[in-house]
């Protein structure tokens, strides 16, 4: 499955953040999504994520658009910079609520939170838990669904790694540290 | 940051300023850090 960024163009107002972009992310691979901040990395993933409405162009992801995905969860998978955690829930519960919610096997929250190796923090309160923890733990709640498509601000580990060759990994951005003032954002398909 | 990228990325999307700079695969850029931070910051550099 693949992402395909088509005429994107974006503005806000006067400004426009994204201007006539288009690429493919092909299925099967690792796609590393580079720009300097405010290059419009993140409005493209949001566009793509059916969080922005494009001003022109599309965003598709398997050749549809994220509001009419009849599964998004187990589609893609999503970790932005915004992730927020209730501080008092247990990492665990926070996974089991999500997993109700995207009507997904409530065994997948031990498989996931081992994936991102979680499984000995798994009933403990996310106040407690490291930035990177938390990090974690929103790959975990993306991973959730077992996405075709992967999109997350993490740095890309084992877990965001294409799992099998039949389906789909896309996606991962992650804040730049030093050098260049960049933001790269990878996309892993399978 | 980069060399993450250069070690894991199969393909590579880069933008700047809003529009598209390059779409294509790592090893078009080189699969090095070097050269995918070179051809970064040659991609990325304001006009003029």
């Amino acid at each position: 499955m693949e992402i395909e960024v088509r005429g994107l163009t974006k503005t806000f107002g006067q400004v426009t953040a994204v201007r006539d972009v288009s690429f493919t992310a092909p299925a099967g691979m690792v796609t590393g999504f580079l720009g300097p901040n405010g290059s419009g990395k993140t409005t493209t993933l949001r566009a793509l994520l059916g969080l922005v409405r494009p001003t022109v162009g599309e965003a598709l992801i398997g050749g549809a658009a994220y509001r009419s995905l009849a599964r998004p969860r187990r589609t893609v998978g999503a970790l932005l910079e915004a992730t927020s955690f209730h501080p008092g829930r247990r990492a665990r519960d926070h996974l089991r609520v999500l997993a109700a919610a995207a009507d997904v096997p409530g065994e997948r929250v031990d498989q996931v939170l081992g994936q991102v190796g979680l499984a000995d923090a798994a009933h403990r309160r996310v106040r407690e838990f490291s930035l990177g923890m938390r990090q974690r733990l929103g790959l975990a709640a993306a991973l959730l669904g077992d996405p075709r498509v992967l999109c997350s601000t993490s740095r890309p580990t084992a877990s965001t790694r294409p799992a099998s060759p039949g389906s789909a990994r896309c996606c991962a951005t992650w804040r730049a540290g030093a050098g260049p003032s960049s933001s790269p954002a990878t996309c892993s398909a399978r | 940051m980069l060399s993450e990228i250069a070690q894991s990325a199969d393909h590579v999307v880069i933008v700047s300023a809003g529009r598209l700079r390059f779409a294509g695969p790592l090893a078009e850029i080189g699969a090095t850090n070097t050269a995918l931070e070179s051809a970064f910051l040659e991609l990325t550099a304001p006009p003029g």
